[in-house]
């Protein structure tokens, strides 16, 4: 599942900023920053990822998330949760 | 479509007869870029240069706090904190449909830069996934309202929210996002600069823009160097600051950029750069 979710993340994050980490592959421990992602586009991201897979994420854990290991636990567990109404 | 925005300022402003004045001051920012990078990577989030600025703006503030006023009744009210009001754009679904949203960060002061980052990210989610109950009732208020009624409408909410200090929040028009000084992030947009107007309603004592970091000619040792160079735009209410106090804030800022090692601390700053002369 993680794997998986890594993947979802890893394209989501390509359509919003095509040049991410300089094209390299991403990882779990990889941080935000080294995505390189301004806050406006990680807001784009959140919404991106809302819409297509019909889920609220939780904006605390959003803002204390520091890898993208961090951001898929935030995206399962908001799959964990189901659709949102 | 006209947006909730437009109707705000069609129904805020009938001239251009207020007490505004502008100006620009620029700051290098190569120290200011390294420290940003390596709280970036301290605090493994991206920490940008306009939060810098955010923390540079409120503590010169606690240097110069006659700009951390509003009016009430023609009286200049200090606020509790330091409040510092951000703008951020949220577009819509259709053409006309975008709006310019107004956020409060307060006591940046005393916050890391890690922190600043954090709750600018926080607030701006909040807005941008319409999670601001109070901004939501604000936008359905003005978008409800006919045309011809706003300019009063607007009257009547500025003088209950802003003069009285009665608390609006039931009808998106809080009490405490009104009267703080504004800085407005520019810095993804590739301009020379704006000189923006304070919106009355606003009761903001300042309006700071904040452009991105260009590479321009400064005099260096009696030599021409390109150096970084990080611009901003000031506006300030000739009613609450007097054009000597907004040298002495604008020049404290730049100080603070130019010297922002101090910026990179968890606690206050205390003496140093940006000080009172």
């Amino acid at each position: 599942m993680t794997q998986k979710c890594l993947g979802f993340l890893e394209q989501a994050i390509r359509e919003v900023q095509p040049g991410a980490a300089d094209g390299r592959a991403l990882s779990r421990e990889m941080t935000l920053d080294a995505l390189g992602l301004s806050s406006l586009k990680t807001i784009r991201l959140v919404t991106h990822i809302e819409e297509r897979l019909k889920i609220h994420l939780d904006e605390e854990d959003l803002v204390t998330a520091e890898t993208l290991g961090d951001f898929c636990e935030i995206v399962e567990a908001a799959l964990a949760k189901g659709p949102r109404g | 479509m006209t947006s909730a925005w437009r109707k705000q300022a069609l129904g805020t402003w009938l001239d251009t007869w207020d007490p505004q004045y502008c100006g620009t001051f620029d700051a290098d920012a190569e120290r200011a870029q390294q420290v940003t990078a390596a709280a970036s990577a301290r605090h493994r989030r991206p920490v940008t240069l306009y939060h810098l600025v955010l923390k540079a703006v409120a503590t010169a503030v606690t240097r110069f706090p006659e700009v951390n006023h509003t009016l009430r009744f023609g009286r200049a009210v200090p606020h509790a904190g330091i409040p510092l009001a951000c703008l951020t754009y949220v577009r819509g679904s259709e053409p006309g449909a975008a709006e310019l949203q107004k956020y409060v960060l307060a006591d940046l002061h005393r916050k890391s830069l890690g922190e600043i980052a954090r709750a600018d990210l926080a607030a701006q989610l909040r807005i941008h996934r319409g999670r601001d109950p109070v901004r939501e009732r604000r936008r359905r208020l003005l978008r409800a309202l006919p045309a011809p009624t706003t300019h009063f409408a607007l009257r009547a909410l500025d003088f209950l929210s802003c003069k009285c200090g009665l608390g609006l929040g039931f009808l998106g028009f809080p009490a405490e996002i009104q009267g703080a000084g504004i800085v407005n992030n520019l810095t993804q947009f590739n301009i020379e600069g704006l000189s923006a107007c304070i919106m009355p309603s606003s009761r903001a004592p300042f309006l700071l823009s904040v452009t991105a970091v260009q590479p321009r000619p400064v005099p260096r040792d009696g030599r021409i160097e390109i150096r970084p160079v990080l611009r901003i735009f000031a506006t300030f209410d000739h009613r609450l600051v007097d054009g000597y106090t907004a040298c002495l804030f604008g020049d404290g800022i730049r100080r603070l950029i130019e010297d922002p090692e101090v910026l990179a601390e968890t606690s206050p700053p205390t003496a140093g750069a940006g000080d009172r002369p």
